[in-house]
């Protein structure tokens, strides 16, 4: 919940209110509402244990030979990727609908601050969730790497794409959020669009194919951050052959943002009670 | 009626029918990417008639540390009057301790190989390289057959005693394993702590408050 007095307007030295930096004003309510009242680190304890366990078992794996350096932390990469990514955009998706939910869009809509500079911060503040996330994952990528080479490789997969992915995902969400009347249904659309562009990179039938399977996993932002760290990791492909991966993430990361900006010109009042 | 209570409505329909498509969705990706059973056919038991070959493994005993590779020698010697047909080499591992089946190809990549005719009184050796996944005392025997018609030779049985290699902190992990959930869960657990003092003081302020005195 965002709550902002008059006094949040910061001003230039002649005294007149900069509109042009109220989103740091919202991004940093949002930041202090995030991780002062317990749901970010929550979000993020959550996410250490699972990948605590994980590294665990995939380091005792490689101990007895049954996983090499590269496919443990192949695994770790991904999973990072997929999980900090989902917490960021469960953070995005309750932005919007949620205040509508607590009744507290209305105030927040009647602050002299345009918008678009709303879904901007609250973008800004939801983004943190996958920045503290890379800040667990890149510990755990150095141990298990066991050496430069494969060290260097987790930390440019976690950190180019996956950073584009989450920043593509925290964008629809909060897109998501700004056009459903109810957080329930924003979170439900939420995880089901996640679901389904995950779900490509994994299926058989998709992986297996040669046709249509690798023109939809590039087109896919998620499964193409997952096979991109699944080629640089585990099958040591070379980088270049792997630019066409970012594409995708990086178009969706810029459409996404601007269809949640424009979205903040409509948003309005009303919930599903 | 208010107009604004219509278009509430029907945005509220309409989000409930984006719920059930998104539902929908994740139905049909679990349906899809659900395991079918497979439709098995049992092949044909044809009769086990020996091939004139022998069939040896070595060693005949040997233990290895897990994770560790075992290097396997495979002999197959005509001992007929008459060259071999092309063959076909097969491994299999059981575990004869337990009802549980072990999966050879967790051991090996392939399972079976094809060798090319033996002439009379000729042999070929083939090396088979496996790692076991798992501890325990295992057997390791091979087979013979003819790709097509009946015919089969079995190998004597290897037995193969793996050690269990366990480390409590495997690539140096448990430090940051333990360190990390205990380090954000201590930041989560102060922090709710507080939030809960500060709601705790909230509550009592009113009556801490002196009447008449003006806040």
């Amino acid at each position: 919940m965002t709550t902002l007095s008059a006094g949040s307007t910061s001003t230039d030295v002649a005294g007149r209110t900069r509109p042009a930096t109220r989103w740091t004003v919202i991004a940093r309510y949002e930041l202090m509402d995030l991780w002062s009242g317990g749901k970010g680190l929550s979000i993020l304890f959550g996410f250490t244990l699972v990948l605590s366990i994980l590294a665990y078992l995939a380091s005792a794996d490689a101990g007895i030979n049954l996983l090499d350096a590269r496919e443990s932390v192949g695994l770790l990469v991904t999973t990072s990727i997929a999980l900090g990514t989902l917490g960021a955009m469960v953070v995005s998706a309750d932005a919007i609908s949620g205040e509508r939910d607590r009744d507290t869009l209305e105030s927040l809509l009647v602050t002299p601050v345009p918008r678009r500079h709303i879904v901007v911060g609250k973008l800004l503040a939801a983004s943190s969730v996958w920045i503290a996330t890379l800040l667990v994952a890149l510990p755990f990528a150095a141990v298990m790497a066991g050496g430069p080479g494969v060290m260097s490789d987790a930390v440019t997969v976690l950190v180019v794409s996956g950073s584009l992915s989450a920043a593509a995902l925290t964008a629809l969400g909060l897109a998501i959020s700004a056009v459903t009347m109810s957080n329930r249904t924003s979170l439900v659309v939420s995880l089901a669009v996640l679901l389904a562009l995950a779900a490509p990179s994994q299926l058989p039938a998709v992986r297996s194919s040669t046709t249509v399977g690798p023109i939809l996993i590039k087109l896919n932002p998620v499964s193409a951050s997952l096979r991109l760290a699944e080629n640089v990791l585990v099958r040591q492909e070379p980088w270049p052959d792997q630019l066409v991966y970012f594409i995708s993430p990086a178009l969706a990361a810029v459409v996404f943002t601007v269809v949640a900006i424009r979205l903040a010109g409509r948003l309005e009042l009303g919930g599903s009670r | 009626m208010n107009p604004l209570h219509g278009r509430i409505g029907r945005r509220a329909l309409r989000d409930t029918a984006v719920s059930l498509a998104a539902l929908g969705v994740i139905a049909l990706i679990v349906a899809v990417s659900w395991p079918a059973a497979a439709a098995t056919t049992l092949p044909r038991q044809d009769a086990t008639a020996s091939l004139d070959v022998t069939v040896a493994v070595e060693p005949a005993t040997t233990s290895v540390v897990l994770g560790d590779s075992l290097d396997l020698q495979i002999t197959v010697t005509n001992s007929g009057a008459a060259a071999t047909p092309p063959l076909v080499l097969h491994l299999d591992i059981l575990d004869p301790d337990s009802d549980g089946s072990v999966d050879p190809e967790d051991w090996t990549t392939t399972l079976t190989r094809s060798i090319a005719e033996i002439p009379p009184g000729g042999s070929t050796d083939v090396p088979w390289t496996v790692q076991p996944i798992s501890a325990g005392t295992f057997t390791v025997y091979a087979v013979v057959v003819r790709p097509t018609g009946a015919g089969l030779s079995a190998s004597n049985v290897t037995e193969v005693t793996v050690e269990d290699k366990r480390s409590l902190n495997p690539g140096n992990i448990l430090p940051l394993s333990l360190g990390a959930p205990v380090l954000v869960g201590g930041a989560l657990a102060v922090q709710l702590f507080s939030v809960r003092r500060s709601d705790r003081r909230g509550r009592k302020r009113p009556a801490e408050i002196p009447v008449g005195v003006s806040t």
